[in-house]
């Protein structure tokens, strides 16, 4: 847990140096919260690793180690993003909070060391976790950059913003991450279905987390269809992005408060 | 005729329209999440619908008259869902033409992947997967059977409407029963920091003259014909011989508890008696100041607690006989009776299901994957931009 809390600390600091950058101006602040957040991937890195190889398998169940995985591969995508466009640093502004609170979320939940349940033996499980982490981080990915879109649109390239992108660049990368999450998301419930069938006997009974990553699928899917049939960019579709996620957080937090669910149960 | 025609074209307009498409996602989309608001009548937590029936009767009555408390199968999820298909199905129309029309002169290789093509039979490949899935919900509604059997280690039990616990029937299943026999050899399991690990039932498959061993898991179902046994629940099965005075047996049976390892209480009604037996069963118990606890899940010392129950003429629970414990191979005397726990077994409850259609459904999704990532991968690949879906 040393390499869990250090990994959360550094990630506190970048998320201030991020927000603090924005809000006074100070453009090296945000290069200081790239730092911290690089060291503190790197201690999330480690984290995670060091408790593979104490429980004997990845971390894929329940809500702590999906929250931990989850927001490691968040920081993995901003990281290479970052590294492939180093304009694109910026959207740390929304991106490592999110990372952050993730593992906030995460360490609510029991951290126990549990072996793999029997009912969570099954190589469905890795396909349907592993492509919901590759769909939420790309969900998480665009939403930082239409963030960072509706920020850049009202200034001038200026100043401190004139190391932002350009408004076009930021558009089309957002579209492209929203692009690449779909398909993810599509792979996600798609093995979920086989998993279901095989394990409970139905492909679908609507059950609430089902449901609810159902509804967030189906809202990229009206952003893609908005892009194509009404010509959405710029600004509507970058509204849509950061409204989109909002179902992605009820998929994947909200609903375990206010529905029962038969995801959360096992074999005893 | 002509308004007519005129109508015709209004309706065709639009429903070969984007927009109509954007629509209905979005009606889609709002009822989907609505039926996850209010509740419904198959939710898990029965508890939470029944307190939401008592505070908002008036409201439940609205909801109920709108359908909307069963609204998945109900005309305000159906009917959005059914004019999406027909927009599918002329908008994919539209653009199937406008493709064949555009690649008439075109090779082989442009004729695909010429321009934006590739993208856009991604986006055909996609859409035309839906109506795989639909073609697969359909059989799947129509010929579906479900049903429950329970299974003694040494058990065996036929295919066969008789021999379920409990079924649910498709309209077109007409009872198309398998007639094979099964039977629950032996249940192995084994437990980690108190999780559950691993857990096998060996079984036989006897069809005819035909014999076949499975070894079946949680997530491996048994599979036989178009026949899946899922492993549903398990749990121990005691054996109990419940003699009289004169020592002749009154009772003798396993008895298939759902104790949880001694959590919950169950009881069963011992058959031309008065007498109501609640029991746990505690598969390694230990006697504590507290109480009968468990140490392990594992059945090293069973013994099972018990409390004899006289019911009375109206169904009523009425004098306690006797309350106390009992190990494995020992007898407990009260009034006239002597319980004896002689054995005890695992019993595993099978999910059973015969679906037609999930083949069809899996196709669909794979088919639709496999356009999406032509569509997004392969046509960003290509260096293409602002294409159409």
């Amino acid at each position: 847990m040393i390499f869990f809390w250090a990994a959360v600390g550094l990630y506190v600091c970048s998320s201030l140096a991020y927000v603090s950058g924005f809000i006074f101006r100070k453009e090296r602040l945000p290069a200081l919260g790239g730092i911290f957040a690089a060291l503190a991937f790197a201690a999330h890195t480690s984290a995670i690793a060091l408790r593979w190889a104490v429980v004997g398998h990845p971390p894929v169940m329940w809500n702590y180690e999906n929250a931990v995985a989850g927001s490691w591969l968040i920081m993995l995508f901003f990281l290479i993003l970052v590294w492939r466009y180093r304009r694109m640093a910026a959207i740390g502004v929304a991106c490592v909070p999110i990372a952050l609170l993730m593992m906030g979320y995460g360490i609510t939940s029991v951290p126990e060391l549990e072996p793999l349940n029997v009912t969570h033996q099954s190589v469905w499980l890795y396909v349907h976790v592993i492509f919901a982490w590759f769909a939420y981080s790309s969900y998480v990915i665009a939403f930082g950059l239409s963030v960072l879109f509706l920020v850049r649109e009202k200034r001038e390239a200026t100043g401190f913003y004139r190391r932002l992108p350009d408004l076009n660049a930021l558009d089309l990368l957002s579209y492209r991450f929203v692009a690449f999450g779909f398909v993810m998301d599509a792979v996600m419930i798609a093995a979920g279905a086989i998993w279901a069938n095989m394990v409970w006997g139905s492909y679908w009974s609507w059950d609430p987390i089902e449901t609810w990553s159902l509804v967030s699928w189906l809202i990229y899917a009206l952003y893609l269809h908005l892009r194509a049939s009404m010509g959405w960019r710029g600004r509507r579709a970058a509204w849509l992005a950061v409204f989109a996620l909002s179902g992605v957080i009820i998929s994947f937090w909200g609903v375990n408060y206010i529905a029962s669910s038969v995801h959360m149960l096992k074999l005893q | 005729m002509k308004k007519f025609r005129d109508t015709l074209h209004v309706i065709y307009r639009f429903f070969s329209s984007g927009r109509t498409a954007v629509v209905l996602i979005a009606v889609l989309t709002a009822t989907v999440a609505l039926g996850q608001i209010i509740p419904q009548n198959k939710c898990l937590d029965q508890i939470a619908l029944m307190s939401f029936l008592r505070k908002h009767d008036y409201t439940y009555f609205i909801i109920r008259l709108l359908r909307l408390n069963n609204i998945y199968v109900s005309w305000v999820f159906i009917l959005p869902l059914c004019l999406l298909f027909l927009n599918l199905v002329f908008c994919m129309g539209n653009r199937m033409k406008a493709m064949l029309e555009a690649g008439k002169d075109l090779g082989f290789r442009d004729y695909f992947f010429g321009g934006q093509r590739l993208s856009k039979w991604g986006s055909l490949v996609f859409h035309a997967s839906f109506f795989v899935i639909l073609a697969g919900v359909l059989a799947s509604r129509l010929t579906r059977f479900e049903g429950t059997m329970i299974l003694v280690e040494g058990q065996t039990l036929r295919e066969r409407h008789e021999d379920y616990l409990s079924t649910s029937e498709a309209p077109l299943f007409r009872e198309n029963h398998s007639l094979f026999h099964i039977r629950l050899n032996h249940v192995e399991n084994e437990y980690n920091k108190g999780s559950l690990v691993k857990l096998t039932c060996d079984m036989t498959v006897e069809d005819g003259g035909r014999v076949e061993h499975r070894t079946v898991g949680v997530n491996r179902p048994l599979v036989y014909g178009n026949t899946a046994f899922l492993v549903h629940l398990f749990d121990f099965s005691p054996y109990i011989v419940i003699r009289d005075r004169r020592g002749e047996i009154v009772f003798q049976s396993h008895v298939n508890l759902v104790t949880e390892y001694g959590k919950r209480e169950d009881r069963f009604a011992v058959p031309n008696t008065d007498l109501v037996i609640f029991a746990r069963l505690f598969p390694d118990a230990v006697f504590t100041a507290g109480g009968l606890k468990t140490v392990s899940p594992e059945p090293k010392n069973p013994a099972l607690q018990f409390r004899a129950v006289r019911m009375s003429k109206d169904g009523m629970f009425g004098k306690t006989l006797y309350e106390g414990h009992i190990f494995l191979k020992k007898s407990k005397s009260f009034d006239n009776y002597v319980l004896s726990f002689e054995d005890f077994r695992y019993w595993v409850k099978f999910n059973v299901r015969k679906d037609a259609g999930v083949p069809c459904i899996f196709a669909g999704l794979w088919i639709g994957t496999a356009g999406l990532a032509l569509r997004f991968v392969a046509g960003m690949m290509l260096k293409e931009s602002g294409s159409a879906v």
